[in-house]
């Protein structure tokens, strides 16, 4: 679709617009230049670093039923030292949408804010503590982590670089850091009492609603990780709830997404063999459906990713990847009977990846620079080899200084419907970014 | 009696001229230098215990536009006194901002090399960079960076030159072989040793076929730590022929035997914002 302005596009644009006009025009960059030679040291430490990032994005159909949309955003962060020894580290963003592009059970709204995170640092001798909202990341694998499954993403959200939807959740978390013939080995336990599930680009059909049941009970996570040496590895568990949700029927015209109790027993490692770097995952995850014959929760199954990359020339990287998914007790979800039950049991295996009992695919990146780093291009691409079903991401960006770049690109989902990445194919989008960073 | 001092006098002055000769070839040939031994002082020169500093990279390209980054660096000798622990935490500007590098050098294998992207919110292992790849982004090499191993280079002294007001050797260095070339990237460098202390201020590189590749010149030298005859270029330029590239490293607060610890050659301290 050829973008084309109309008057309700230009109305609702002139949010995006409005944004951008203050932040640009107010004269808070050079203020922040002057300001900082002027400032006392503690007050520079409270000067926000950010972004501020206008974008337009063409999709076949988002969900609001708009091609056409447009987005500013002011992204914020600050890191200042409270004292010697205690950080405060906040990170949120505020967008301006020409449309709802949030379209989903619990967020509609053309201009949303968020705190990604807000949290304090602190250590004493060989012990770390982070308390407060954060994002915890898991996992050595490329962009497919099997042991990720503490920090959510806000998957409605239309950002150029994927990361950018993680956000925080509410999470204490202890480390200690192992010293003298036990260096680089440390042992982190997390506790984690407020569940906040991933946000699915997904809109209830007409006449049917949706209903999230978010669970309330505690959540925690034990971590032995050792780098700096020939291999780095981690060994991890996770008891907790499961971050995708389960479909389920509340009434004849209410679906449930439920978030099941999961135990995820993980471990990966990353070396290098010769001029490539190996990297390897793999995840066990018991859920609430121990026999496996619940077509309305996952059942248990074996996670594993392993993979490569190599550099050639000075900056060209390839990175190959293969993943694997075994589902314990697989009981095929199209035999169910039922009419009402059998089509909700299908799309519950397709949104788990659970259509079959095995599954397996690749991934890839193709990545490259120029110009003393200033264009960056990129492909990176997932393909299934059990349903052929497959996603494709490839990004350009170039780096006009040091304050402005421009990003050009693509989700490009195709599959069966009755596939993964076939179920997202109207969330498929090329965009278009310019971004401002001070 | 008279002839037999006059014989003896004679086997005297023999043996006083014989020695005075050896004495003589022997102070010609301490004259000539031993290009291995002033390498090998030039890739130490350098090298100090540890070292805490700020710099400023500005990059500008051939229409005369700059792109500066700032960092914090802390540098650690290991045990062997020869190789470094490097870290290298980026200030600024913002798109790079909390990126973090950690190189773990090993002269008799690869280098160990860890990235922390503020982004992704992970340390990542990567495979240790050619040593002819840019140094990030630079117009300097990871070889340039770590210093070129002595033994795999041919030297030849061209001739004495003054740079600087220093007088210098003009030393053609080529490499042992094609492996050499073309892993550094150079097929010939000529570089500028200071008598003095052998610290190496200019350099002129040939890329691997043979056509003008680069130059380097490094400024403002300051003897860092005097008890062990270590010196620091506090200015350091290259320019890339090819290009029309070029990179301008400035150290500030440069500050040597800080008693650095070795938390901050760890993915902790790397994660840290």
């Amino acid at each position: 679709m050829i973008f084309s302005p109309n008057v309700t596009w230009q109305k609702n644009n002139l949010r995006a617009v409005f944004l951008t006009a203050v932040v640009l025009f107010s004269g808070t960059f050079p203020a922040t230049t002057h300001a900082e030679t002027a400032l006392p040291a503690w007050a520079k430490e409270w000067l926000p670093t950010g972004s501020l990032r206008n974008s337009y994005w063409n999709m076949k159909h988002n969900a609001s039923g708009a091609n056409d949309i447009g987005n500013a955003n002011l992204w914020l962060k600050i890191t200042p030292h409270l004292t010697e020894n205690i950080t405060l580290v906040a990170e949120g963003w505020a967008r301006a949408s020409t449309t709802p592009t949030s379209a989903n059970i619990s967020n509609s709204s053309q201009t949303i804010s968020r705190l990604r995170e807000g949290y304090l640092n602190t250590s004493y001798g060989a012990a770390d503590f982070r308390i407060g909202k954060q994002i915890i990341v898991w996992g050595r694998a490329d962009q497919l982590n099997p042991t990720d499954n503490l920090s959510p993403r806000d998957n409605t959200q239309l950002f150029v670089e994927p990361d950018d939807q993680r956000h925080g959740t509410i999470a204490a978390k202890a480390t200690y850091n192992f010293t003298n013939a036990f260096s680089g080995l440390a042992a982190s336990a997390i506790w984690l009492p407020v569940f906040r599930p991933n946000i699915q680009p997904i809109s209830p059909p007409a006449g049917i609603s949706f209903t999230e049941i978010i669970p309330t009970k505690d959540q925690y996570a034990f971590k032995l990780e050792q780098t700096g040496r020939e291999i780095d590895w981690s060994l991890s568990y996770f008891n907790g709830y499961d971050l995708n949700p389960d479909l389920g029927l509340l009434g004849p015209q209410n679906l449930a997404f439920n978030h099941h109790r999961i135990r995820v027993l993980g471990a990966d490692a990353a070396t290098v063999m010769g001029r490539y770097g190996v990297r390897s995952e793999i995840a066990y995850t018991w859920t609430e459906d121990k026999s496996g014959d619940d077509p309305f929760i996952k059942n248990p199954f074996l996670y594993w990713v392993t993979g490569a990359d190599k550099t050639f020339l000075e900056y060209l990287n390839i990175n190959l990847q293969y993943f694997a998914r075994r589902v314990t007790d697989f009981q095929n979800p199209t035999v169910i009977a039922n009419p009402q039950l059998g089509p909700i049991a299908i799309q519950q295996s397709i949104i788990s990846s659970q259509q079959d009992g095995f599954q397996q695919g690749a991934s890839l990146r193709i990545a490259n620079k120029w110009f003393n780093e200033t264009l960056d291009a990129e492909l990176a691409a997932v393909y299934n080899f059990t349903r052929q079903d497959y996603l494709l991401r490839p990004k350009i960006s170039y780096a006009f200084n040091d304050h402005w770049r421009g990003n050009l690109g693509a989700n490009i989902f195709r599959g069966d419907d009755g596939t993964f990445f076939g179920l997202l194919k109207n969330r498929s989008a090329a965009f278009a970014e310019i971004r401002y960073g001070f | 009696m008279k002839n037999k001092f006059n014989r003896s006098k004679l086997a005297s002055l023999i043996v006083a001229t014989s020695l005075m000769f050896v004495a003589l070839l022997q102070s010609a040939q301490a004259a000539e230098p031993n290009l291995g031994e002033i390498i090998k002082k030039s890739l130490m020169i350098n090298k100090v215990l540890d070292s805490t500093s700020d710099a400023t990279f500005t990059l500008t390209n051939k229409s005369g536009q700059e792109r500066i980054r700032k960092t914090y660096g802390v540098s650690k000798l290991q045990a062997n006194g020869i190789d470094n622990m490097r870290m290298t935490r980026f200030l600024s500007p913002s798109d790079v901002k909390g990126t973090v590098s950690l190189l773990i050098e090993h002269s008799a294998a690869d280098d160990d090399i860890w990235i922390y992207l503020p982004a992704l919110k992970k340390v990542r292992r990567l495979v240790s960079s050619n040593k002819r790849d840019s140094f990030v982004g630079t117009d300097f090499s990871y070889g340039d960076v770590i210093g070129h191993k002595q033994e795999e280079w041919n030297y030849k002294l061209l001739r004495e030159e003054t740079v600087d007001g220093a007088i210098c050797y003009v030393i053609e260095a080529l490499p042992n072989n094609d492996t050499v070339r073309i892993n550094s990237g150079y097929a010939k460098r000529i570089i500028w040793v200071r008598k003095d202390n052998a610290f190496a201020i200019k350099g002129e590189m040939d890329d691997e076929n043979g056509q003008p590749y680069k130059t380097f010149h490094m400024t403002e030298l300051q003897e860092v730590d005097a008890t062990r005859g270590k010196w620091q270029a506090m200015r350091l330029e290259s320019k890339n022929s090819q290009t029309g590239h070029q990179t301008v490293i400035k150290f500030e607060n440069f500050k040597v035997n800080q008693k650095v610890r070795d938390d901050f050659f760890t993915e902790r301290y790397m994660a840290k914002e």
